[in-house]
């Protein structure tokens, strides 16, 4: 929808929408499934949904599970037998009205999709589930019906089964779907809108695969293999003959291997990262395709984390990156980018969080691709008012730091306009 | 919707000046919520019989019943590792007596904790179990806890610990419950 001179008062109802939650009424508790099942309230874990809290940690480390967790099960007279007495479900949702000055434009004609104001509602509608399923495997899954839009659509994202103790030996193993960038920080449970972005344009968000992890000493280790080709693709087994019911979820037999060392330095948690793998060139107009070579990538990062009192939680990460032979091939590409984050919790009602995402498409810029976009430099401000320990609202500005690119080559690709936006709603778990 | 043939950049859409004003709003609302914001909420309320027993959680020494406990001195952000087993607990003493350890429910902050000790000391006089009743009859009139319970909140709300709103909720509580 074209811009129109109502604009001044879609700010004032914007500016009213946001003077809202200030006027709502008080008081609840939130109880979606492990609060239900522990019969506990979501801030036994949360120190403001979705942050976590040092136990919220610790329920998550520990296999999410509480050591009273057999009470809560069926009791079928089956010392063999542990079921939920009911279906742990859970659902998130979230509903958003935004104003942006960014576009979508085709990078290859350079047609254009202007929507400066957007209801983005629903958002999103997860389905989440979970339960200990015996002394030391548990499973964990959501799916996500309509997500950013694409309705019609139902998407499984994190989707695992975890043993905590490994033939005895204290490892544990998750096998299934999960993000690569969890070991150093969860995007799920972030509190701005805005997201970790030098972890999507890293390529180290979902991945089916394997990761073992121990604690040795004051060291926390991750270890894990991936596909790499992310959560999307599988192909025909038919080379056997036909019809085989059988699929490939990867195409080709390299698998991306990475791990994080962690440790606790005084108040502070630091991590050191490193992953070795392969993906596809990139090939065609403005880079779009995939090519048909297998070329190297390699990711080196240190994350930083702490907290002030439980009241200030801030964070960091740094990310830097080699696609050997990406584009032309006996040419390495290296970029880097990071995130700086703090959320402060003021009372039980609001939250004030800043995201500061910056990256630098460095060589890969001007090579007239779509990479040229990893460029970033971003501030995102955050108001949450809490309702309810589980409902809350939104309101995020952010601001960009980053000159517009003028078009340039023959394709449209760069930062051709600013991403500022102003984005309201509502999110909740129950 | 609308798609063009060109990439001309368009000079409308909200543009930095609406942003910025967005950003005016924004930062009014926070204030707005700032000044407008309630105590922390969410309480355990907490009596034993006998009374003037010590409450103790995961934060530490609470005082001594009757009281009320903030959850967030159940379910503290940050503790102390040491202190661990206590988390989402309250650990109830009193000298002559057992103590009590009680992992909180949601029943609990609903409906409160009413704990009774079991003591190897005489009860003082006065009390059902110095007048002669059995234990199992050393149960507390409603009346008389509902008296004692509604005095707590009073002291709450005249102290600011909990808004106006908050008290005739809990007291509504107190009323109807059986």
């Amino acid at each position: 929808m074209a811009a129109s001179p109502d604009r001044p008062r879609c700010i004032v109802l914007i500016g009213v929408l946001l003077l809202l939650p200030a006027l709502w009424p008080t008081v609840g508790q939130a109880m979606p499934e492990f609060a239900r099942k522990y019969s506990m309230s979501c801030a036994a874990c949360h120190a403001a949904f979705p942050r976590l809290n040092q136990f919220g940690e610790y329920f998550r480390d520990n296999n999410m599970r509480l050591p009273n967790w057999r009470d809560t099960t069926l009791d079928t007279g089956d010392e063999q037998l542990a079921l939920p007495p009911y279906p742990p479900l859970a659902v998130r949702a979230q509903a958003y009205a935004q104003a942006r000055t960014g576009k979508s434009i085709d990078p290859i004609s350079g047609e254009t999709l202007d929507s400066s104001s957007d209801f983005q509602s629903p958002y999103l509608v997860k389905l989440l589930s979970s339960a200990p399923l015996s002394d030391h495997i548990t499973y964990y899954f959501y799916g996500i019906f309509a997500e950013k839009g694409g309705n019609g659509e139902t998407v499984i994202e994190d989707a695992w089964f975890r043993h905590d103790d490994l033939f005895g030996s204290g490892i544990g193993m998750q096998l299934g779907q999960f993000q690569i960038s969890d070991l150093m920080f969860a995007r799920e449970t972030r509190l701005p809108f805005q997201d970790y972005m030098v972890y999507r344009m890293a390529g180290i968000t979902y991945d089916r695969g394997v990761l073992f992890d121990r604690s040795v000493g004051r060291f926390d280790l991750g270890l894990g293999l991936v596909n790499g080709n992310g959560i999307e693709q599988n192909f025909d087994i038919n080379s056997p003959g036909y019809r085989r019911p059988d699929k490939m979820f990867d195409n080709n037999s390299d698998k991306s291997v990475f791990g994080r060392i962690g440790t606790d330095l005084g108040p502070v948690n630091v991590g050191l990262f490193g992953l070795s793998g392969e993906q596809k060139n990139a090939t065609g107009p403005a880079g779009t395709e995939s090519g048909d070579r297998d070329t190297d990538k390699w990711i080196a990062g240190v994350d930083v984390s702490g907290d002030v009192n439980g009241k200030t939680y801030w964070y960091a990460q740094y990310l830097w990156n080699s696609w050997q032979d990406f584009l032309d091939d006996g040419k390495d590409y290296n970029w880097w980018g990071g995130f700086v984050g703090v959320d402060h919790i003021l009372n039980e009602r609001w939250v004030l969080s800043a995201l500061y995402n910056l990256a630098d498409a460095d060589d890969l810029d001007n090579t007239d691709t779509i990479y040229e976009g990893i460029d970033i430099n971003s501030l995102s401000l955050t108001a949450s008012y809490y309702f309810m320990r589980n409902v809350k609202a939104v309101a995020e500005a952010n601001i960009d730091f980053l000159g517009e690119d003028d078009q340039s080559g023959t394709y449209y690709t760069g930062h051709l306009d600013k991403e500022y936006y102003i984005l309201l709603g509502f999110d909740a778990a129950f | 919707m609308r798609r063009t043939a060109t990439a001309t950049r368009a000079a409308d859409g909200p543009g930095s000046g609406g942003v910025a004003v967005g950003c005016v709003a924004l930062v009014c609302a926070v204030a707005a919520g700032i000044a407008g914001a309630e105590p922390e909420s969410g309480y355990l309320v907490i009596d034993s019989q006998p009374p003037a027993a010590s409450v103790e959680t995961v934060t530490g020494h609470r005082g001594v019943t009757p009281l009320s406990v903030a959850r967030r001195d159940l379910y503290p952000n940050r503790y102390p590792q040491q202190r661990a087993d206590l988390y989402g607990k309250v650990v109830i003493r009193k000298p002559g007596c057992a103590d009590v350890v009680r992992r909180v429910t949601l029943d609990d902050i609903h409906d409160g904790l009413h704990v009774r000790l079991e003591c190897s000391t005489p009860i003082p006089a006065g009390s059902a179990a110095a007048d002669g009743a059995r234990p199992s009859e050393v149960v507390e009139r409603v009346s008389e806890r509902r008296l004692r319970q509604l005095k707590v909140l009073q002291e709450l709300l005249d102290e600011g610990i909990i808004s106006a709103q908050q008290e005739a909720g809990i007291r509504r509580r107190i009323l109807e419950r059986q």
